[in-house]
């Protein structure tokens, strides 16, 4: 996977959530920027204009999808975002507040690198994003 | 008795008012099993059957005295053995000096007897024929409401599958999600003595007690929700009563004014209240996203259409009234292609303003309740259509 090294020693990337809960996505590029202060964290809050909006950005080293979203759905959107990105360069994580095995299988199933369960608090959250993205960057 | 009367290809035979027997000839002899002669002197009873001897004394005789004649007279003889002889006569009643001879002509039927019976038989298969095909009717008026029935149970049961799964949505993920919100902004609060802040500018207790009142408002669509699943007694409902207090209630909740205009609609049989819910939210929902400065209008009509009653089972028709009912409003409208998407509970088609999705889940359970569907065709900026079809009356 190609990173750039900045100055500090800080991995630079970019990070897109594709989330509608606002408040969610402002949460979690608080808790990504604590952790990797180069990453570059951005926002789509629902996935009508996806590819539009991705050929607008730089090419993201991480997706984290909401499996929940309105109006298009998450799966739908995933399946959409398989098209357009290519998954050696860019890992897709589903990141949703509750999600059932099936559901888990499901995801997997359509080839997203993992199944992340939102955190309930700051330990979980910045653990969970931390990991998803050491082990990708191993 | 000459030789040609003797033999004719008929009996024959004469005999007094006193029913004495003057000459029969041979064919008739020869046909009862008689010796040649033999019945002359006797009684015509002799060779009468009881029912020819009581049709003779109080049908046949009088009427002889009356008209002085009788043809194609249905009766029948005894042979020397008893055996009954089915006859077709034509007889006569004439004056022989001061006294009056009866003259008959008999004619064997047995052929036309074993015709009549088969024709008997016949019409005795017909009748039965009948019969059973009126049990079969009976069996089918049966078996079709049993399917009526069957199909409307089937129709319940895919939408209590439909609702389970609707109600599992919200257990599991629109129930979760605030619960989630509240463990997190707490544990902001408590980890860092309520300085820290995740979410720039806002109070971890404002969004504690957002997502406390989200959890709310959850329980009640839980509420109403099950409220519509309970049993419930259909009667008949004006529509135009129901749509005049549900318009009231909206104008009342949403502080805006308005106008409904509501064509003629017939009294239908349903849930009266669920009814009234039903137009409630879908009035509600055209004036809550009605977005730009231009006055609000809100158009109803209905138009009788025949739909067929079974929703299940397939290759089954029934046509009955439904009525077809359009309520149109000259809001903002939406992508069409979330037509389908717009009813399942907690969905939302835009992220501007604070709708939890419910209007449209309700009254697609409420429609689904009255045996009905419900549709919407919309477009950006050209309103929304939302399409009800409801039996008129169904019991």
């Amino acid at each position: 996977m190609r990173r750039e090294i900045c100055d500090g020693g800080l991995l630079l990337m970019t990070i897109l959530f594709i989330d509608d809960d606002r408040e969610d996505v402002e949460m979690f590029c608080e808790v990504i920027r604590e952790i990797n202060p180069g990453a570059n964290c951005i926002a789509l809050f629902d996935c009508s204009k996806l590819e539009e909006y991705l050929s607008g950005i730089p090419t993201p080293d991480f997706i984290f999808l909401d499996g929940f979203m309105f109006p298009i759905d998450g799966k739908e959107c995933l399946k959409r975002l398989k098209n357009v990105i290519n998954s050696e360069r860019t890992k897709i994580y589903i990141h949703s507040g509750s999600i059932n095995r099936a559901e888990e299988q499901l995801f997997h199933s359509l080839g997203v690198s993992g199944v992340l369960r939102k955190g309930a608090s700051y330990k979980e959250i910045r653990e969970t994003l931390s990991k998803a993205m050491t082990v990708s960057t191993d | 008795m000459d030789q040609a009367l003797n033999d004719a290809p008929c009996g024959f035979i004469i005999f007094n008012d006193l029913g004495i027997i003057r000459e029969a000839n041979r064919t008739l002899t020869t046909l009862l099993q008689y010796p040649e002669g033999s019945l002359n002197g006797n009684s015509v009873e002799f060779i009468f059957t009881i029912a020819t001897k009581i049709f003779y004394n109080t049908h046949l005789f009088p009427l002889l005295k009356l008209e002085g004649k009788a043809n194609e007279i249905f009766f029948s003889l005894s042979t020397s053995n008893k055996q009954s002889v089915p006859i077709i006569a034509n007889v006569l009643r004439k004056a022989v000096g001061k006294d009056f001879e009866i003259h008959c002509a008999l004619f064997p039927i047995t052929q036309r007897n074993k015709y009549e019976q088969e024709l008997l038989a016949a019409k005795k298969a017909a009748e039965d024929a009948n019969r059973e095909n009126k049990q079969l009717l009976d069996l089918q008026a049966q078996l079709e409401e049993h399917s009526e029935e069957l199909d409307e149970k089937a129709a319940l049961a895919v939408q209590a599958h439909k609702r389970l799964m609707e109600l599992n949505k919200i257990l599991s993920h629109d129930y979760q999600e605030p619960i989630r919100k509240i463990l997190v902004f707490t544990d902001v609060m408590r980890s860092s003595g309520g300085d820290r802040n995740l979410v720039a500018d806002a109070d971890p207790l404002d969004k504690i007690e957002g997502a406390a009142n989200r959890l709310r408002k959850l329980s009640t669509i839980l509420e109403q929700f099950i409220r519509l699943e309970l049993p419930d007694s259909r009667s008949n409902v004006d529509l135009i009563d129901v749509i005049r207090t549900a318009e009231d209630r909206a104008k009342s909740k949403t502080g805006k004014q308005f106008n409904v205009d509501i064509s003629q609609l017939p009294v239908i049989t349903g849930f009266a209240w669920q009814l009234e819910e039903l137009f409630y939210h879908l009035i509600e929902n055209a004036v809550v996203h009605h977005t730009n400065d231009s006055p609000i209008d809100i158009s109803i009509d209905g138009i009788l259409i025949k739909e067929n009653l079974f929703k299940i089972i397939p290759d089954r028709y029934r046509y009955i009234d439904y009525l077809r009912i359009t309520v149109q409003d000259n809001g903002p409208g939406f992508d069409n292609q979330f037509s389908e998407y717009v009813f399942d509970i907690m969905n939302r088609v835009s992220t501007e303003n604070k709708s939890l999705g419910l209007g449209l889940a309700l009254s697609r359970k409420i429609v689904e309740n009255h045996a009905g569907q419900i549709s919407i065709k919309t477009s950006k900026g050209d309103g929304t259509a939302v399409t009800i079809e409801l039996p008129v009356s169904r019991n």
